[in-house]
């Protein structure tokens, strides 16, 4: 199994903890985000996703999980410049290093504009939970 | 909006005996070094020791164990790291090499997040983590994600490193476990034992200074400067610390 596996887990072991805080047995949806920058395998954390579930489901019980893309934008705090993914070119071994940490971009990508390693990642970055919605 | 590494953090580390935090405010008084030295001395006791580097604008654990750019850690549910010179050792340096990253407070934080979340320590029993100088966010971090982890200072034996020490307690005493000082590059036979018993912490006791180690190093090999300089003074340390 790869490494989507182990998001997989921390989404379930986070909805757990957020069930448990809130006494919540049984969930209707679970919507999860996706950033493109992490580029993680969607079947495959699908998947995992399906298998865990199972593995938890005697703490919690999920009807409905969705997941939404969101596109990768970043912001130069140098000079402003709003920018995404598609603007900057990326390698093969780097792809696969902002795959695993995706603040490795750091290490190879410079602000487009006016070449500056100062830039902040404003959305899709990795996986993140966006909205829970239960029933007691 | 949650993240989902936080809870998941805990569930990668429970099973781990112990996790040392290798500290110091100030630079270069022989934190990597020591991390490193550390490690290999749990291994010889026989003991599943990993080695974490988050000193990730300037890692330089890879250095010291001249590790081949080839190795890579292995995708298994996470990343397993891979074993060197007998330690599981994980860096930020598999992935980028020798090429720097500058980064933001909440960069190092995410980059810890994501490191702690996919990593599978598996049956490691000590894991030892070496930390960039400096109070910075690497230590605040710590003190949030794993604050059961056991922090060791090391300071030199001269007034400066000692004020930095103090400044350190200063802030971090109810923040962090605090377990002792480490005293490196140690020359003479009065170190500073007694002032660090003075300041009410535990004296873990001492490496001592060895003339031109990186060229030692060089020559002979990690393995080799370790055994004939460096293990005999481990046993102690680590046995105060178990
Ligand atoms: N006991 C020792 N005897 C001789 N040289 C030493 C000793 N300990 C460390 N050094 C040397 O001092 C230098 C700094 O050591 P090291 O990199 O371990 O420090 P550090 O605290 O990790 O530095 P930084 O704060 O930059 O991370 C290195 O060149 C190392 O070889
Ligand atoms: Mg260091
Ligand atoms: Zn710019």
């Amino acid at each position: 199994m790869v490494h989507e596996w182990s998001l997989a887990e921390a989404v379930l072991e986070a909805v757990k903890k957020v069930a448990i805080d809130s006494g919540i047995s049984k969930i209707n949806r679970l919507i999860i985000g996706l950033g493109e920058l992490q580029n993680i395998d969607i079947e495959l954390f699908k998947e995992s996703i399906e298998i865990l579930k199972g593995e938890y489901s005697s703490e919690i019980q999920i009807d409905e999980i969705e997941f939404e893309d969101e596109e990768a934008v970043f912001k130069c705090r140098r000079c402003g410049e709003v920018w995404r993914l598609r603007d900057v070119e990326l390698g093969e071994d780097e792809r696969e290093a902002i795959h695993f940490i995706p603040e490795l971009l750091h290490a190879f990508v410079k602000c487009p504009r006016c070449n500056s390693v100062d830039y902040e990642i404003l959305s899709g970055r990795g996986v993140v939970i966006k909205r829970i919605e239960g029933v007691k | 909006m949650i993240d989902p590494r936080t809870s998941v953090i805990y569930k990668r580390l429970k099973e781990i005996k112990k996790i040392f935090i290798i500290a110091s405010s100030k630079g270069g008084v022989g934190k990597t070094l020591i991390s490193i030295l550390l490690s290999m001395g749990f291994r010889d006791l026989g003991f599943k020791t990993g080695l974490l580097d988050i000193d990730f604008t300037n890692p330089s654990c890879h250095i010291l164990f001249n590790i081949d750019p080839s190795i890579k850690p292995t995708e298994e549910k996470g990343l397993i790291p891979p074993t060197v010179n007998g330690v599981r050792f994980m860096t930020i340096s598999y992935f980028i090499g020798e090429s720097g990253v500058a980064l933001r407070g909440q960069d190092v934080d995410n980059i810890f997040r994501e490191i702690l979340a996919i990593t599978r320590w598996n049956d490691t029993e000590y894991l030892i983590i070496d930390t960039p100088p400096g109070l910075g966010d690497e230590l605040l971090d710590l003190a949030t994600l794993i604050p059961w982890g056991e922090v060791i200072l090391v300071t030199l034996p001269n007034r400066l490193s000692l004020t930095s020490i103090k400044r350190m307690i200063g802030i971090f005493k109810d923040q962090i476990k605090l377990i002792g000082v480490i005293e490196n590059m140690w020359r003479q036979e009065r170190g500073i034992r007694d002032i660090i018993i003075n300041m009410d912490l535990k004296y873990l006791g001492y490496i001592p200074y060895v003339d031109r180690l990186d060229d030692l190093i060089e020559k002979f090999g990690l393995e080799g400067v370790y055994k004939k300089f460096f293990s005999e003074y481990l046993s102690g340390i680590i046995s105060s610390i178990l």
